[in-house]
């Protein structure tokens, strides 16, 4: 049977610079699946291609056996999304923005307001459902955003940077919320910069530089790939990214 | 104030506006969106205007004296500094206005080294620079007639002080902008939904206020009514500029000179207000603001039992909540009224002489009202979305639904209002049952091409982009707008104006107002329905490709 997420020999580029060069991934149900890469590696334009959102200049990407460009909108209907920096509606309230994001994926009404009841008491938000999402903190918003995210049961859900600003219990819950979606079979990418949260929480990683899929394999396989099975996983990533010696940037930083 | 940082700042903001579009992702800057090129603008203005100005020459006047012909471009001349700040006024409040709460508090310049001074100064300069077209044109349609009636010197002086025109309107919306930012803080102190109901129709008053006190035909009914004719204009500061060029052409140098005096003074008196204003009221401050209520929708509301699928259903929702509460948007609330107060106040000086007249003197305002309110609405309904379009990108939301949304934003909350104004005006003009055909046909007949001409274009052309200068569709599309709407309204209201100014009688009546009534209403349902499927087209190709 075919993963759920296949994404093959994926190209992009952005006029003359290329985001993407031939990637190549499988994410199959149950599995959270890491994406590491420095600033400017390809990980948001990824997603974005993986959710229908750019066209890809080469390959292709299937969720559940579609194509994300001839059938986008269904794919849209098993997907969940958190974008890095979530814009949010600022003139709704909470309450109102996620009944909006429900009836997007037509929710039936008693069961999108059991729901958002039950997610923005998760996430502590309870008493502050009515207020403009203007008001909200950083962190409040990306809680709103992951509410939005998993309000529909996606099948697949599509995480870029979802920790931001998150305080550490709510972290704590997401955290576990991913693990718990995991085992009921939801397949997770998960794309962050903090490589202990990828190591706790990921089943694989693939490691993303210029473009291209340098690694791919659990924590341990990484290490060994690297040659360096002892050493810490950020040790690994600035190896195989190329970017491990960076005393002469802080010198010239310092100068 | 240092100059530099005035022009360095001004830069930037020319480039903000035309840039807004945003879409331009690792490619070069094209021409078009590089400030030099409003000096080619500039250019062509002026040059293409002069062609018009000697046309005008040729024809209009081939048969009058020089004397008439003197007194024609005076007239014309003495009107241009005033029209130039009343044009400023106009599109500052349409496209100027609308600056998102959340970036006027975080936007750059508020934590930049630049004063209230430098910063009101650098904008008014970039406003003036943005529309100078206007005034090139004006300057270029009066060149010939000016060199005809040997008036070169008042047409030196009419450049400084359109100049001063536009200054002058740049300078008023630098201070209704200030205004807006007051406006905002009490608001968001209070909180609540009436507390926001309060400011919409504050700011829409405000707007319609405005755009009243910079109103040439208001101002002349003002000076009429207080009866002291010509001479109450000197009392109007708006009119100084253009009393400055008669009095010059009378060669009463005295009176010239004290009114070209008073003309700088305003100019110089709006900017210490609006760098007083600026620095008092810098940055409204978002804080919690909580509405109350529940906030679900139900499960079949009105919405529903009107067609729409739940997805659309959702999105007319948020988008009128959109309207009511974003400040940004209550530009276009105050269209309807700032167009009723333009075109009654502009005949209201000359009360209509005949019937066809009466139609028209009522007809217009509820039809343009109607008409550039629906553009408006519809040309804004889709870049409005701004950074929070991705959510519309993740949802599972067809080509067809998004269109069919964003069409029932614009005419659920208008069509309403549209048989009211039929029923106003079948009160007010008591026309035969043809008449009233007419009213209805035409009415609705604009609402419908008027807002699938909006929504095309908002389809084709939008700005997402949320910046200190930004738009909801991209800076020459807006400026192309009108006159592309105006021609859909000629095109649909047209055949029975045609038809009411024929002189007829008997059988052929009938026979007219069939063909009159055909020809609008294949219009008006032909252009809906062309456009209606370029938009569905135009919004695949939108969804296809994330545009930030």
């Amino acid at each position: 049977m075919e993963p759920l997420l296949v994404a093959q020999s994926v190209a992009k580029s952005f006029g003359d610079v290329p985001a993407l060069r031939g990637v190549s991934l499988q994410v199959p149900e149950g599995q959270v699946f890491g994406l590491l890469g420095p600033n400017g590696s390809g990980k948001s334009t990824l997603m974005k291609l993986i959710l229908g959102l750019l066209p890809p200049d080469q390959g292709s990407v299937r969720v559940a056996g579609m194509d994300t460009r001839q059938r986008p909108v269904d794919v849209r209907r098993i997907v969940g999304y958190v974008p890095e920096t979530p814009r949010l509606y600022e003139f709704l309230t909470g309450i109102e923005y996620l009944d909006f994001v429900a009836d997007m994926h037509r929710l039936d009404p008693g069961e999108k307001k059991e729901r958002i009841g039950q997610f923005l008491k998760a996430l502590e938000l309870e008493g502050r459902g009515d207020e403009l999402i203007s008001g909200y903190s950083q962190g409040m918003r990306q809680k709103l955003a992951i509410i939005a995210a998993l309000l529909h049961r996606p099948r697949l859900l599509i995480l870029d940077e979802p920790l931001n600003g998150l305080d550490p219990r709510s972290a704590k819950v997401v955290k576990d919320t991913i693990h718990g979606l995991a085992k009921e079979g939801v397949a997770v990418l998960f794309s962050t910069h903090v490589l202990e949260i990828a190591e706790a929480i990921c089943d694989r990683i693939a490691v993303i530089d210029h473009g291209q899929v340098v690694a791919v394999g659990t924590a341990a396989e990484l290490r060994g790939k690297a040659g360096m099975p002892q050493s810490t996983l950020e040790d690994v990533f600035l190896t195989l990214t190329g970017t491990g010696d960076v005393r002469p940037i802080v010198e010239a930083l310092l100068a | 104030m240092n100059p530099r940082t005035v022009v360095r700042m001004a830069r930037v903001l020319v480039r903000s506006q035309l840039r807004a579009t945003g879409t331009a992702r690792g490619g070069r800057v094209r021409f078009f969106r590089k400030p030099s090129f409003l000096l080619v603008l500039d250019v062509l203005a002026f040059l293409g205007s002069i062609l018009l100005g000697w046309a005008y020459l040729v024809v209009d006047l081939a048969l009058a004296t020089p004397d008439q012909v003197a007194a024609a471009t005076l007239q014309g001349m003495a009107a241009m500094p005033f029209l130039m700040t009343f044009a400023t006024v106009l599109v500052g409040i349409m496209f100027e206005v609308n600056v998102p709460t959340s970036v006027v508090s975080t936007d750059l310049v508020n934590w930049l080294p630049i004063s209230p001074g430098e910063y009101v100064a650098a904008s008014a300069s970039s406003l003036a620079y943005v529309y100078s077209p206007i005034l090139a044109g004006m300057l270029g349609g009066a060149l010939i007639p000016a060199l005809s009636a040997s008036l070169i010197g008042i047409w030196i002086l009419l450049a400084v002080l359109a100049l001063l025109g536009l200054f002058t309107g740049a300078l008023a919306v630098e201070v209704l902008r200030a205004f807006m930012n007051r406006l905002s803080s009490i608001m968001y102190r209070r909180g609540g939904r009436t507390a926001m109901a309060v400011r919409l129709v504050v700011l829409v008053l405000l707007f319609a206020g405005f755009q009243l006190v910079f109103n040439t035909g208001f101002l002349l009914v003002l000076a009429g009514t207080a009866g002291g004719g010509a001479g109450v204009l000197a009392v109007i500061p708006p009119m100084w500029a253009s009393l400055a060029v008669t009095s010059f052409a009378a060669g009463d140098l005295l009176v010239g000179i004290l009114f070209f005096a008073l003309t700088a003074a305003l100019v110089v008196a709006l900017a210490l207000a609006a760098v007083g204003l600026r620095r008092k009221y810098w940055v409204p401050l978002p804080v919690s603001v909580k509405l109350g209520g529940v906030g679900y929708a139900p499960r079949t509301g009105v919405l529903g039992r009107l067609g729409f699928a739940p997805p659309e259903a959702a999105l007319i929702r948020k988008d009128l909540r959109a309207l009511t509460r974003r400040r940004e948007m209550a530009g276009i609330l105050a269209i309807p009224a700032i167009v009723v107060v333009s075109l009654v106040a502009v005949t209201f000086s000359e009360p209509p002489s005949d019937r066809y007249a009466t139609i028209l003197y009522w007809a217009l305002p509820v039809m343009g009202a109607l008409g550039f309110y629906v553009l408006a609405l519809g040309m804004s309904s889709v870049g409005q979305e701004g950074g929070a379009v991705w959510n519309l990108y993740v949802s599972p939301l067809s080509p067809r639904e998004l269109v069919r949304a964003k069409a029932g934003l614009v005419l659920v909350p208008v069509l309403p209002v549209a048989a009211l104004g039929c029923v106003l005006l079948i009160l007010v003009l008591a026309p035969s049952v043809r008449g009233m055909l007419a009213v209805v046909v035409a009415t609705f007949g604009i609402c419908f091409t008027g807002t699938f001409t909006g929504l095309l274009l908002a389809m084709k052309h939008p700005d997402f982009s949320e910046t200190v200068r930004s738009r909801f569709v991209s800076v020459t599309i807006s400026m192309t707008a009108f006159p592309l709407g105006a021609l859909v309204f000629v095109a649909v209201a047209g055949p029975y104006a045609l038809y009411m100014s024929m002189p007829f009688a008997g059988m052929g009546a009938d026979v007219l107002f069939a063909v009159a009534s055909a020809v609008s209403l294949s219009f008006a349902i032909g252009l809906t329905v062309l456009f209606y499927r370029i938009c569905v087209g135009r919004a695949k190709r939108l969804l296809q490709a994330f545009p930030l």
